[in-house]
């Protein structure tokens, strides 16, 4: 069947299998930044955003996706043009293997989205969802506290 | 005594946590991990396992699979070339047992392979792995490691071609995999001669790396027909040595490269997928890619040894340690990967830590019908501190001494030696060592004053829930003397930028940034020029890979002579073209200089390729390592124990880290915020369980729980500086050392919160709960 | 259990609730209404030949109305922690409750619905939904309400045949004096629960005039503690009568077995977690005058 819908704000239209994820579509279709991790919701390294909420892309059927808005990491930023979550992971030491990245990255960018000046309890329950066992996790909650305080002065 | 030097302050690059060179590609999502790759015409293979825990397979019927449309392969034992061999990534001749094959007529555990399937999707080759028609002859199992050796005991490998490819103990008619034992002075004697004695049994449990990125290989023939495999690997180098042999092809034919990959922590120091992803290509003359599921990544990769450990101990009322016996049971699971080295470990890397004139070890490693134990950070020395950690506390508090005081009276200093170090290697003998870094009391400062040691211990406060603070001081190593040995090369380029070309290898670690940085600063120039490359046996020099914390001390150690050999050339040129001796000439932020006079490198460069005596300005560099300097450090918990419900929670912990000298410091702190907090949910709740048949029941992260961001205690990473003689710049290993804290340091918290001794892991509710009563009764 | 595809040729997206359970009625069982979808992560019914997904099927809202808040079936589990109209509802015990439930993106796909009617042992929704005295309400070819006393007496997709679905969670309107409060105890915080309990008290001038007490995760469908309730009522909610209560409470109720712990530990610290949330739950509720 097809699938029309937008993915990193280009509209797209992909024919899929009407069983499959979302994880597989976009991956076949080139977007690699999406992780397969555990295929059960558990581990994060698939999240994408759909209509900016972060999702578990492997659990997501795609045909759900009609017309809808998905954003991979790579409609983040290119390395010239880097978001400044992308920054900030990268000058905090956040980026140990890069596998769970996107998807850290993804959750995150919804949490300051919607939550310009996130408590640290609010940006640990936003990447909940987000497994990493290279960091600890103590780097990439610096690094988002980091962004959140560049992205509020980018907007003064 | 060596004074504590810190880093030369005119350092450019080197103790600057400089960005990673593959941040950019990695946030963007353009790094290229295995299965990233393209290709046309890939199939994709999936592994019918056992269901059994022990049987014979009597036949096998793949027929009615190999119909299925878009089934292009499916092998069994009987398609592949019989060759024993270990799966270990290590040096050869391998220290472990050559006790597997490719596929075998056999199966061990439940989860062991019985066949393969290449087919067109990976849904069209699950549904082939249903097609094949297995008879099995059900054997008795083991599952039980204190009966593995018994006189009646099922016997798990006894085919005839499994043998230890070195002269050390081995007996697989009695499930024996491995041995290995050490004495000095005289334990019993040493025990008699204490005010206080201490025999204890210790437990520590399986556990999964849970690299979020599983294990996967791709293997595909190039337009030469070479077998090119590019894999999720620690181990490149030996990835090819082993394929080639098993596939009986020359190794000229093999190339393997390692891409990105998504985390290791030893489970990738293994080579177990390659061997038959290769045979599947060889055979369809199709890439083929093989992606373990979660469920796969538990059962059927890698695990932790667990095992179980019998401590007995003497220390005086004046805190002299006067005798450690140290006996180690080690669970190796169905096969012997890494079975001699990580018992060795146990006791290796703990037991010189003290001051003991009395030292013995003795370990045997079994094998049992369960998961297979390999390579995992730490590698024994976390099951070690387990015992050690926990009984030195215990020994402090029974002569009133404070733990802190204690491991400042009775810990290994610079200058010194442990007989220990000579008598206990990797399978064979080991290496005398002075030490030549040491910041332990540093560490131990530092680290209890940021944690309110005095002020907080022995107060663990009124209501159900006690607060207790705990401590352990810990040592590992830096390589594999004389044993291992890592290599590069550096090419100047005419734009004054350098490719380097290491076969270390980088997991995420940041090795490729790290060994850049010795490079840059040798050569005085910015870490952006510096074009690292690693790990591709074509391409790169030897290295034996990720392991034993390494890759900045030895690969480091060949990068600096690399470098050295080029900077010299570099002033050969530039003594040439300036018209000035060598000896007065020095390279200066991009520069040879001399007084005034100065050439850009860029410049040398041109003139290297086009002016005069042109030659290529390259050379290369090897290192082996003649000690394996250990890294120190100082772990301090602070628990709350819910005495209610037996919940343990890590409210705040420190990790004091002498690694000599921090090349990247950001880099050094990440590898130990994840050391600890992988250490700390190894402590409180990962664990395999089992039914009664050997399969596991919780092979997927809703029921194996890793912490999540939501769970983080406040971890603070202190780096004490010292100098390593002996590494670049002064630099020891960071990456393992820190994961051997959290269970001791947690089970001596719990102790000085509610006065139990939790000696078996993980400290799960239920079983907290269930100490405590016992207490009380 | 890993997921490749779903062997299925139709995928719906219905855009009314009569669209949804016209298409149902026509499959003759062969297609099966989702929520989430997060449920074929634990298993998938057989003979699945297509789905029926309800997110476009105007079931996501939350509505505060007269007769008490009513949550469409295919709300996501993050509205209840976002929504205005459930924040200060029962001692907000409903965002209290969202947040023991799985993670932020499962958060965003798992619905108030899906996680009412499918129970896993460990589902933080059903014992609140049956402490709150919810109704359900069912659409099809005969739309009816069901009281979660009934609801829950079995797996309550055994209550819907195969052409109907759950459309609405209907809650009583807020009320002062009511307040409730949620606690799951696990492992970790995203864990399954070892043990869940919903508590939901109602007092008056200093005396609890009512009490609904549910334990989850110790059998496969919540039960009440009918024994605690009753002695509760009529009490000062006194620390004494609360412990009192979490004490006594348990005592005739069967645990299940749990491959994660014994059942005797549940039985241990059942007690101390019942106490802890009516506790919690009291002091709302008296808080609240």
């Amino acid at each position: 069947m097809e699938l029309k819908l937008f993915v990193n704000d280009r509209q797209k239209v992909f024919t899929i299998d009407p069983g499959e994820h979302l994880l597989d579509v976009l991956r076949r279709e080139g977007y690699n930044s999406v992780k397969e991790g555990c295929r059960e919701g558990t581990c994060g390294a698939c999240v994408v955003l759909l209509d900016g909420r972060p999702v578990n892309s492997c659990l997501v059927p795609a045909a759900r996706c009609q017309g809808r808005n998905v954003t991979t990491a790579e409609g983040l930023g290119d390395p010239d043009h880097l978001h400044p979550l992308q920054e900030a992971f990268i000058e905090s030491g956040a980026v140990q293997c890069g596998y769970c990245t996107p998807g850290m990255l993804l959750s995150s960018k919804a949490l300051l989205d919607d939550n310009p000046d996130p408590t640290d309890g609010e940006i640990r329950q936003a990447l909940d969802g987000n497994l990493c066992r290279c960091t600890g996790y103590v780097k990439i909650l610096e690094a988002v506290k980091k962004a959140a305080e560049k992205m509020r002065e980018n907007r003064k | 005594m060596t004074p504590v030097a810190k880093s030369k302050p005119s350092l450019q690059v080197v103790g600057k946590s400089r960005k990673k060179v593959d941040g950019p590609a990695l946030v963007t999502g353009r790094g290229q991990f295995t299965a990233d790759l393209e290709l046309r015409d890939l199939l994709h293979a999936k592994i019918l396992s056992s269901p059994h825990a022990h049987a014979r397979i009597r036949d096998i019927d793949s027929s009615q699979a190999m119909k299925l449309p878009g089934v292009h392969a499916v092998l069994t034992w009987k398609d592949l070339p019989r060759k024993a061999h270990t799966t270990a990534g290590q040096g050869a001749p391998e220290p472990s047992p050559y006790d597997s094959f490719l596929l075998d007529n056999k199966v061990r555990y439940v989860g062991d392979r019985v066949a393969v399937v290449a087919a067109e999707s990976p849904d069209l080759a699950l549904k082939a792995l249903s097609l094949i028609e297995v008879d099995y002859e059900v054997l008795p199992p083991l599952f039980d490691p204190g009966e593995a050796m018994k006189p009646g005991a099922p016997v798990i490998h006894d085919e005839k071609e499994a043998h230890a490819v070195i002269p050390v103990p081995y007996d697989p008619n009695r499930n024996l995999a491995a041995r290995a034992s050490l004495l000095v002075g005289n334990v019993e004697k040493g025990l008699r001669e204490a005010d206080f004695i201490f025999d204890n049994i210790y437990e520590t449990q399986y556990a999964a790396h849970t690299s979020i990125e599983p294990h996967v290989a791709l293997s595909f023939l190039d337009e030469h027909d070479r077998l090119v495999i590019r894999t999720s690997t620690q181990v490149p180098f030996h990835v090819r040595r082993i394929v080639a042999r098993i596939l009986d092809i020359p190794v000229s034919r093999v190339r393997v490269i390692k891409p990105r990959i998504g985390g290791g922590f030893g489970g990738k120091q293994e080579v177990f997928l390659e061997g038959l992803c290769a045979a599947l290509t060889l055979k369809t003359r199709r890439p083929v890619q093989i992606f373990f599921t979660r469920e796969e990544e538990f059962v059927s990769s890698r695990t932790r040894h667990p095992q179980i450990i019998r401590l007995r101990s003497g220390v005086r009322k004046n805190g002299d340690i006067t005798s450690l016996d140290l006996r180690v049971l080690m669970n190796t699971g169905a096969y012997g990967s890494h079975a001699l080295t990580v018992l060795c470990n146990t006791g290796s890397k703990t037991l010189p830590l003290y001051h003991c004139p009395n030292v013995s070890f003795n370990g045997d490693t079994v094998y049992t019908n369960l998961p297979v134990g390999g390579a995992y950070r730490g590698y024994g020395a976390t099951q070690g501190y387990v015992a050690t950690g926990i009984q030195m506390d215990e020994m402090a508090c029974a002569i009133g001494m404070d733990p802190v005081e204690f491991y400042r009276r009775n810990h290994i200093r610079a200058g010194e030696t442990s007989p220990v170090f000579q008598a206990l290697g990797e399978g064979k003998e080991g290496v005398e060592m002075i030490i030549g870094s040491c910041g332990l009391d540093e560490c131990l400062d530092r680290g209890a004053r940021a944690i309110g040691w005095k002020k907080k211990r022995g107060r663990p406060g009124k209501g159900p829930v006690k607060r207790g603070l705990g401590m352990v001081c810990l040592m590992q190593g830096s390589s594999i003397p004389e044993i291992d040995m890592g290599a590069a090369s550096i090419k100047l380029n005419e734009d004054g930028s350098f490719n380097l070309l290491v076969g270390a290898t980088d997991l995420g670690t940041g090795s490729d940034t790290v060994l850049g940085q010795i490079a840059a600063e040798v050569l005085a120039v910015p870490l952006d020029k510096i074009i690292v490359y690693s790990s591709d046996t074509d391409m790169t020099p030897f290295d034996v890979g990720a392991y034993a914390s390494s890759t900045t001390y030895l690969s480091g150690m060949a990068v600096k002579k690399a470098a050295e050999k080029v900077k010299d050339q570099i002033l050969e040129a530039a003594a040439s073209l300036l018209g000035v001796s060598k000896e007065k000439l020095r390279l200066e932020k991009g520069h040879a200089v001399s007084g005034r006079r100065k050439a850009s490198i860029s410049r040398i460069a041109h003139y290297t390729l086009y002016e005069a005596d042109q030659f290529q300005v390259m050379a290369n560099a090897s290192h082996i390592s003649h000690k394996s300097p250990p890294p120190f450090s100082a772990h301090f918990a602070e628990v709350l124990v819910d005495t209610l419900t037996g919940k343990v929670q890590v409210s705040q912990y420190i990790a004091a880290v002498d690694c000599g000298t921090a090349v990247n410091p950001a880099l050094a702190e990440g590898q130990t915020e994840g050391a600890v907090l992988n250490g700390i949910s190894y402590a409180l709740t990962e664990e395999y369980i089992f039914d009664s048949r050997g399969r596991m029941l919780n092979p997927n992260f809703n029921h194996y729980k890793i912490f999540c961001t939501r769970d983080l205690p406040d971890i603070k990473t202190i780096l004490v500086p010292t100098h390593e003689p002996t590494g670049p710049y002064g630099a020891k290993s960071v990456s393992e050392i820190s994961i051997n804290g959290p269970i001791p340091a947690i089970s001596n918290a719990i102790c000085d919160a509610v006065g139990i001794r939790l000696r078996r892991t993980p400290f799960t509710p239920d079983r907290v709960l269930q100490a405590l009563e016992n207490k009380a009764l | 259990m890993v997921i490749h595809r779903l062997s299925i040729d139709r995928y719906f997206l219905p855009e009314s609730e009569r669209e949804a359970t016209r298409l149902l009625e026509q499959a003759s069982g062969r297609y099966f209404p989702i929520g989430g979808g997060t449920g074929f992560a634990f298993s998938k019914p057989k003979n699945l030949r297509g789905i029926v997904d309800l997110s476009r099927a105007g079931l996501d809202y939350v509505k505060k109305r007269k007769n008490g808040i009513h949550i469409g079936a295919a709300t996501p589990i993050r509205t209840l922690m976002d929504s205005p109209a459930l924040a200060g509802y029962c001692g907000g015990v409903l965002p209290e409750a969202a947040l023991t439930i799985a993670t932020t993106p499962l958060r965003n796909m798992i619905t108030v619905g899906g996680n009412a009617i499918q129970v896993y042992y460990w589902s933080s929704l059903p014992p609140l939904l049956l402490a709150l005295k919810a109704r359900f309400v069912i659409a099809g070819k005969k739309k009816r309400t069901m009281p979660a006393e009934s609801f829950y007496s079995k797996q309550p997709r055994r209550h819907l045949d195969r052409a109907e679905i759950l459309r609405e969670i209907l809650l009583p309107p807020g009320q002062k004096g009511v307040a409730g409060a949620f606690l799951k105890f696990s492992k970790t915080d995203t864990d399954f629960a070892l043990v869940n309990v919903a508590a939901v008290i109602r007092a008056e001038g200093g005396i609890c005039r009512d009490a609904s007490i549910v334990l989850g995760a110790v059998s496969p469908l919540p039960i009440r503690l009918q024994k605690a309730e009753k002695i509760l009522k009529g009490s000062s909610l006194s620390k004494e009568i609360i412990e009192k209560a979490a004490a006594e409470g348990i005592e005739s109720v069967k645990i299940m077995r749990d491959f994660r712990v014994s059942p005797g530990y549940k039985k241990k610290i059942i007690p101390t977690l019942v106490e802890r949330s009516l506790s919690l739950a009291s002091d709302r509720c008296l808080g609240d005058v």
